[in-house]
């Protein structure tokens, strides 16, 4: 009897192991294969990882949100503590589920909703819940949201189990989406802002690009009730807004100042010429494309909402150590956003103007190969860069090392003895003789090769802040058009 | 519900958890709310149809029982006759009207419109109900089996309304034997660990035949069938080959999801396969495919027409028959007609020149037995399945014959050169996923002949036994077709 007993036990211990690793190794499955797009997924990650209650300012709503506000550029301008939650053409119903989910952790003093997301009609496409909804636990919380929100009971399936969606991405999936995964890379959307510095010269501001005729529609102006009606219970003040775009007109901006009014709700309309003249918006550089701000829009419009948001008596309510954190995430941001201005170069004069632009970078030069091949549009340039002395004279190849105290070691080829080193900021940077593979040269960090061993000019971006390396690349030598090698 | 569907995955945990929690006396009502249900997730509408064949049969077999009870055997033949005449026409005429009416129609406009007269336009819609000839089928062997005295008749409605509503084998088989599953509904099933380990697995293997196998081949043929001009005929020819692997793989697929999903719950199904592809003649090939029907017409249809007692022409003609009747049993169109046609006619063709071929062996000296002689064997009954399969799949009559000859006048294998493969929408990795799978059943198969592959993997180390069953749910989930992309394309047995 006792054996029976204990068997019965071992069973039950084992299929609960069991199911616990199918649960396990599904959940696997689904997060490797997940559309890792650096952008509206990981806004809704980073929220879920908040810190509770260290909001001051929410904005919600569809991609004229995100695209506009940059919460750094509000942070540095303000101090206030900001964060932007929305998605691709995100309908009102929608909007009011993140907010109800957003207010579990969070109890910011101000909820400015985008008014653009009061002018859809058409269902919310399962794909864009997606991205909302993915990074939400399993719970009974998700499936009643869900399907409040989903067009039919296949997408509550899908949306509940995304592994339905995702695993049959196994034949896309890139190496580095693996390494992405394997990382488990700090996720980065910029506080929700995603940014873009595409320019767009097909923007006009007077509402012609845009045929929006109709009136609000019933159930949009439903969840603005509810919106509002959740934000007056937790005495969040909310403001409708609507951001640059040249997919705003006139009748769009009456129906939602109608309906501000109906409401009572303050209406900031950053469309009206007067708003536009004071942030100094460029159509023909501040756009992506004809609705969207690009980040150089971005921040000047985060601007004005954050000279907007001081006049509301908007004060940060952050203690010291989340200050810092904010200053940490700043400076991760801009080394972000540095990162991502030199990847979008494709050619190595375009790379070279662009480091010029960098700040509180050091950049070091290497040679792959004698240096008089690249004289004719890089030397005028290393010169303006002050860069390392004597490396753009020297026909020799180095190797850079980093020391396990932080330190860069370079030094000549030919002597193998330490010759030239140089203070930047607070990075002493000391140049080591070694000779790299194939005669080329190269440059190693930690152990791990920066430079792909190809002839060119080998350069390294040092953020000086962060103290990492921001980018590594080797320029081709004699032709403009040769495409950059990236070793990160 | 399909057994490949979320609703499935969680229905069926449910059912079996409180199937083992009820006392056995409700057990029986369970599964039968339970297999109504589940067969009302199609058309509530069905239910009214499987209830009223339910009901047919089994005041048949009430009555066959009575008349049994008359002293007079003459008149007690009679009754008996006369019940189960009325049993199968009956059960036929529903099977017949809503499967069968639109064939009728198309076939009786297609003379009028030879001779010129008014064509036939029915006012109404017939929607096929899921599995209808399953479960007829399965309702008249026990109105047989009750008048053949092979069983008696059931008293209890209920427990013969789960026989007939059976949810694992309800609308794609086995067709199961009253003698089979009505004893077991009236058995005590206690839960047992092992068996539900057995039952899984099982179920497993099906998932993967139905999810990684059948519905990924189905891709490459279905675009390769549905726009045959457009296709050379080494296309038509891989198409065709990769069909005799769909239809397994799909049809298998399903019988061991019912099967495995039946023996958690303690019930013992029929196997329905037997590695079929591995049979050297087409009559092994038809003791090893869809057993559940093919002993069905060989008890029914081919012994009550005199089998083989009555002369070699007659057993011909038998033959002949049952496979035509088989053919349309699968599908109200001709192709499904010739398909069963080919398969009697190549039995025939096969009883008329056994004695001419076993001389010629003798004669040449080859020897029977050899693993080579029989390869040949087994590939030349491969060859005349498949070649079957073109009239099974095809969309038409006409489609078939010019599929075939298209193979046979154009031969053009030059596709196989290069990257002929890949246009036929199946991309490379994908290609390369549905071959690798026909490697696994083929070793899968092999394998199965040899020993209870399931019950050997369950005798293995715990790790090992682990590392099995999670490597087979993984590979199920990623690489079964299913989600939102997948045409949640349904079992093809299933509109039989």
């Amino acid at each position: 009897m006792k054996r029976n007993g204990f068997m019965k036990v071992k069973r039950i211990l084992c299929t609960i192991l069991f199911l616990a690793l199918v649960v396990g190794i599904l959940g696997v499955i689904e997060q490797a294969f997940r559309v890792r797009k650096p952008s509206v997924t990981n806004m809704y990650e980073e929220y879920m990882n908040l810190q509770e209650n260290t909001l001051d300012v929410l904005f919600l709503g569809s991609s004229h949100n995100y695209y506009t506000v940059s919460p750094v550029a509000i942070w540095e301008k303000t101090g206030i503590s900001s964060y932007v939650l929305g998605g691709p053409s995100m309908r009102m119903n929608v909007a009011a589920e993140v907010l109800k989910k957003a207010l579990k952790t969070q109890s910011p003093e101000v909820v400015f909703l985008e008014g653009y997301s009061l002018s859809y009609t058409t269902p919310q496409t399962t794909p864009y819940l997606h991205y909302i909804y993915d990074c939400w636990p399993f719970s009974w919380e998700k499936f009643q949201s869900v399907r409040r929100v989903a067009t039919d009971n296949e997408a509550v399936k899908e949306l509940m189990f995304p592994i339905m969606t995702y695993h049959s991405r196994w034949k896309d999936i890139t190496p580095e989406e693996i390494e992405t995964f394997l990382q488990a890379e700090e996720s980065y959307s910029g506080k929700g802002h995603i940014v873009n510095y595409a320019k767009s010269s097909k923007v006009v501001l007077d509402g012609s690009l845009y045929s929006y005729k109709r009136e609000i529609a019933e159930t949009e102006k439903k969840a603005l009730e509810e919106i509002k009606t959740l934000c007056e219970s937790k005495g969040i003040r909310l403001v409708l807004w609507a951001a640059p775009s040249g997919k705003f007109n006139e009748k769009l901006a009456n129906n939602i100042q109608t309906l501000a009014d109906a409401h009572q709700l303050p209406f900031l309309n950053l469309n009206e010429p007067g708003h536009i003249a004071a942030m100094g918006i460029d159509v023909a550089e501040h756009f992506c494309d004809t609705s969207h701000l690009n980040e150089y829009g971005a921040e000047i419009a985060s601007e004005f909402l954050a000279q907007y948001i001081q006049e509301m008596g908007v004060e940060t309510s952050q203690e010291f150590a989340f200050v810092a954190q904010w200053e940490d995430y700043c400076k991760l941001y801009h080394h972000r956003k540095q990162e991502r201005l030199l990847r979008g170069q494709n050619t190595a004069s375009k790379f070279l103007t662009q480091i010029q632009n960098l700040e509180n970078c050091t950049v070091l030069f290497v040679e792959g190969d004698e240096m008089t091949n690249i004289r004719p549009y890089t030397s005028d340039r290393l010169a303006e860069l002050e860069l390392l002395e004597g490396i753009k004279d020297k026909k020799s190849r180095f190797v850079a090392v980093m020391n396990a105290n932080g330190k860069m070691e370079v030094t000549s080829a030919e002597s193998g003895d330490t010759k030239l080193s140089r203070q930047f900021g607070e990075n002493a940077f000391v140049l080591q003789t070694a000779k790299g593979e194939n005669g080329l040269g190269s440059i190693t960090c930690n152990g791990k090769e920066l430079l792909p061993r190809k002839a060119g000019l080998g350069i390294v971006v040092y953020d000086n802040l962060r103290q990492e390396v921001l980018i590594s690349a080797v320029l081709p030598l004699k032709s403009e058009n040769n495409k950059i090698i990236r070793a990160s | 519900m399909l057994f490949n569907s979320l609703s499935f995955l969680l229905f069926f945990p449910l059912v079996t958890l409180l199937y083992f929690a009820l006392p056995h006396r409700g057990r029986w009502i369970w599964l039968l709310v339970c297999s109504y249900f589940f067969y009302m997730c199609w058309n509530a509408s069905y239910a009214i149809l499987i209830a009223t064949s339910t009901l047919i049969t089994y005041l048949s077999g009430v009555l066959i029982g009575k008349a049994n009870e008359n002293p007079d055997p003459q008149k007690a033949a009679k009754l008996k006759k006369l019940w189960v005449a009325l049993s199968f026409c009956s059960n036929l005429a529903i099977l017949v009207f809503f499967k069968y009416f639109y064939f009728a129609v198309d076939n009786i406009n297609a003379v009028l419109s030879a001779l010129h007269l008014q064509l036939v336009n029915p006012s109404f819609d017939i929607v096929l109900p899921v599995g209808i000839s399953f479960y007829t089928f399965q309702a008249l062997s026990y109105t047989m089996d009750v008048y053949r005295n092979d069983i008696r008749p059931e008293k209890n409605f209920g427990k013969y309304a789960l026989f007939v509503s059976f949810f694992p084998q309800l609308v794609a088989g086995p067709i199961e034997r009253s003698g089979n599953l009505l004893n077991q509904i009236h058995e005590e099933h206690t839960f047992n660990y092992q068996r539900m380990v057995q039952g899984l697995l099982v179920m497993a293997w099906g998932y993967f035949l139905k999810m990684v196998m059948a519905d990924r081949v189905a891709i490459l043929v279905n675009t390769v069938y549905n726009d045959w001009q457009a296709y050379s005929s080494g296309a038509l020819v891989v198409a065709s080959v990769l069909f005799a692997v769909q239809v397994y793989c799909d049809f298998s697929g399903y019988s061991y999801i019912a099967i495995g999903a039946a023996r958690i719950m303690g019930f013992s199904l029929m196997d329905n396969f037997h590695q079929p592809y591995y049979s050297t003649s087409i009559k092994e090939f038809w003791r090893n495919w869809h057993i559940s029907l093919s002993t069905w017409f060989k008890d029914y249809l081919y012994i009550p027409l005199g089998g083989n007692r009555k002369g070699k022409a007659r057993t011909y003609l038998n033959l002949l028959i049952t496979f035509l009747v088989s053919g349309l049993w699968h599908g109200a169109n001709w192709t499904f007609v010739i398909w069963g046609g080919l398969h009697g006619l190549y039995q025939v063709i096969g009883g008329l020149t056994l004695p001419l071929r076993r001389k010629a062996t003798k004669a040449l000296g080859v020897r029977t037995e050899t693993l080579s002689y029989r390869l040949m064997q087994g590939l030349i009954t491969f060859v005349l399945v498949d070649f079957a399969w073109i009239f099974f799949r095809a969309n038409s009559v006409s489609d078939s014959f010019g599929i075939i000859q298209r193979i046979f006048t154009q031969p053009d294998f030059s596709f196989l050169f290069g990257d002929g493969l890949m246009k036929l929408g199946l991309a490379g990795p994908e290609l390369k996923v549905a071959l690798l799978s026909v490697v696994v059943l083929l070793v899968g198969d092999y394998l199965q002949r040899k020993m209870c592959v399931s019950k050997a993997i369950m005798r293995q180390a715990l790790v090992f036994r682990w590392v099995i069953y999670l490597a087979i749910i993984a590979v199920i989930a990623v690489f079964g077709i299913y989600g939102p992309n997948f045409d949640a394309s349904q079992f093809i047995y299933f509109q039989f």
